[in-house]
């Protein structure tokens, strides 16, 4: 399942803050060879991978992988990193339905961070508000749900949210 | 820094091409849509130092991008930034912090931001947050709004909910002060939120109702994502820049730099001094009423002021209209205030 911690977070879990990073320090040659990060480059950088170090970018012409959006690297570095916590704030509301496909395609819970009420997708889906212990059906109950958390101090540690102040 | 900024940007591949209306500026827009090659395309074109294989032009300002490796020892040395336009991308831990909102004020200067958090710990307009907007045929980057304003008409500030002509069962506004005094004239139930940061949980609370929610546009940047996020509740969200530039609008009081004050703000407000256009307003509104018989009070109206046709004044000219219902209003008839020998030559008193 996702499961959302909305807010500033501070966390005694192995937490990323900047997925771009991440990607760049930390990719592994075969992340591009799978067909699904290859469908999530096209729908959202509008680009076709031609193999696991090149892409071909409307826009940019031939890129490595560095090049990619913010967005889509944090997406493929859940995807082969769901034992971390990754800050999903770099992701657009263009990568909402790949955060769903992603943990449905996973057997393990993938739990992200958000600093701002992302749209998803109308539903069915299930998404767990950490905040508020809540699971959330589909994107209308979301929004009320995750409605001024986005910027509230939340700490997370040993499993327990808590808040500052 | 105060005024408008063009800003221009090219090298061989793209170029870029937007002006700079506040000291901050946001763009918060879909993944992959162009947002960290602008940055790695200025960055490459603040190192060509002989400026032979890029153009950038920025009315003779400075730019400069920050981020988490020269955060601190800019922030130390911020005396130096006072004339720069900086450039930030997303994912930079400093910028919800209230250190940096500290250094916005400190140095007046001008921020172009790339993010999709919150940033409450600043003031800025809901009309300076964009998405890219890209020109294959001439590979030109621009800016457009990502919050449409729902009706074109300049007095309308609606961004949520405007074509619903049914009168809201409870106004919101933002806090108790001259705003709430003059809403609750309405004979319609008006509540305070107590506050910005109250906003949501007093909205949550009142869905039931036919919300209409007043803001001050010029500093409710921070909010606006969260309560567009509840398009389809029955809620209005009315925000011009500020309850101070309603009034201003009105012609109550005058000033013979008002209509250009009004539509060219811009000119007038330095950053340094005032860390949103709603300071601006309010400080020029205390300004101008000073010598009149009702000085304005930011606090809460003084008697005599919310008399029926300076309430009508209000609503008529901010598209309002349509709240003055028909015997309903609970004008002041307490003219106390309006003995003394003060001028009213600068107030077009009702």
């Amino acid at each position: 399942m996702l499961k959302i911690i909305y807010g500033i977070l501070d966390t005694d879990e192995d937490f990323i803050y900047n997925g771009d990073v991440f990607f760049n320090d930390e990719r592994e040659e075969e992340w591009l060879s799978n067909e699904l990060v290859k469908q999530m480059i096209l729908d959202i950088d509008k680009s076709e991978v031609l193999d696991n170090n090149l892409i071909k970018s409307p826009v940019l012409g031939l890129i490595p992988p560095e090049y990619l959006s913010g967005g889509v690297k944090t997406l493929i570095s859940i995807l082969y990193n769901p034992e971390l916590l990754f800050n999903a704030t770099g992701c657009g509301e263009n990568c909402s339905k790949w955060l769903l496909k992603i943990a449905d395609e996973l057997d393990e819970d993938v739990i992200i961070n958000l600093q701002y009420n992302m749209k998803f997708p109308e539903g069915p889906f299930q998404i767990k508000v950490m905040n508020t212990d809540t699971i959330i059906t589909n994107d209308r109950d979301l929004a009320l749900e995750a409605l001024g958390l986005s910027d509230k101090y939340v700490n997370y540690y040993d499993g327990v949210i808590s808040y500052e102040g | 820094m105060k005024g408008k900024i063009q800003f221009y940007f090219k090298n061989k591949k793209r170029s870029y091409s937007f002006t700079l209306n506040r000291n901050i500026t946001i763009i918060n827009d879909f993944s992959g849509t162009g947002k960290s090659s602008f940055i790695r395309d200025l960055q490459n074109g603040l190192l060509d130092v002989k400026g032979r294989r890029h153009i950038l032009k920025s009315d003779g300002y400075r730019v400069k991008i920050l981020n988490d490796s020269n955060w601190d020892s800019i922030y130390d040395g911020q005396h130096a930034y006072t004339d720069t336009i900086f450039f930030i991308d997303e994912q930079n831990p400093f910028l919800v912090t209230q250190k940096f909102a500290k250094f916005v004020t400190n140095t007046g200067a001008y921020f172009v931001i790339i993010t999709r958090a919150h940033l409450s710990q600043l003031s800025y307009s809901v009309e300076e947050i964009y998405e890219f907007d890209y020109d294959e045929d001439k590979n030109l980057y621009t800016l457009k709004p990502k919050y449409d304003l729902l009706c074109n008409d300049i007095k309308s500030k609606y961004y949520l909910g405007y074509k619903s002509n049914v009168l809201p069962t409870l106004i919101m506004t933002e806090d108790s002060g001259s705003g709430f005094d003059f809403f609750k004239c309405l004979g319609i139930d008006c509540i305070g939120a107590g506050g910005n940061s109250k906003i949501y949980g007093k909205v949550k609370e009142n869905l039931d109702k036919n919300l209409f929610v007043v803001g001050d546009g010029a500093a409710f940047g921070a909010y606006i994502n969260d309560l567009v996020r509840l398009q389809g509740h029955d809620i209005r969200l009315f925000l011009p820049e500020s309850f101070e530039y309603m009034v201003l609008k009105s012609g109550i009081y005058y000033d013979k730099n008002l209509d250009d004050v009004l539509r060219n703000t811009w000119k007038y407000v330095e950053y340094k001094e005032y860390s949103s256009w709603e300071r601006y307003f309010t400080k020029y509104l205390i300004d101008i009423s000073s010598d009149t018989v009702i000085p304005y009070k930011k606090s809460g109206f003084r008697k005599g002021f919310l008399q029926k046709g300076n309430i009508e004044k209000i609503l008529d000219s901010n598209d309002l209209s349509f709240l003055n219902i028909a015997g309903e209003l609970q004008a002041s008839s307490d003219e106390s205030e309006i003995t003394s020998s003060k001028s009213i030559a600068k107030m077009n008193i009702i």
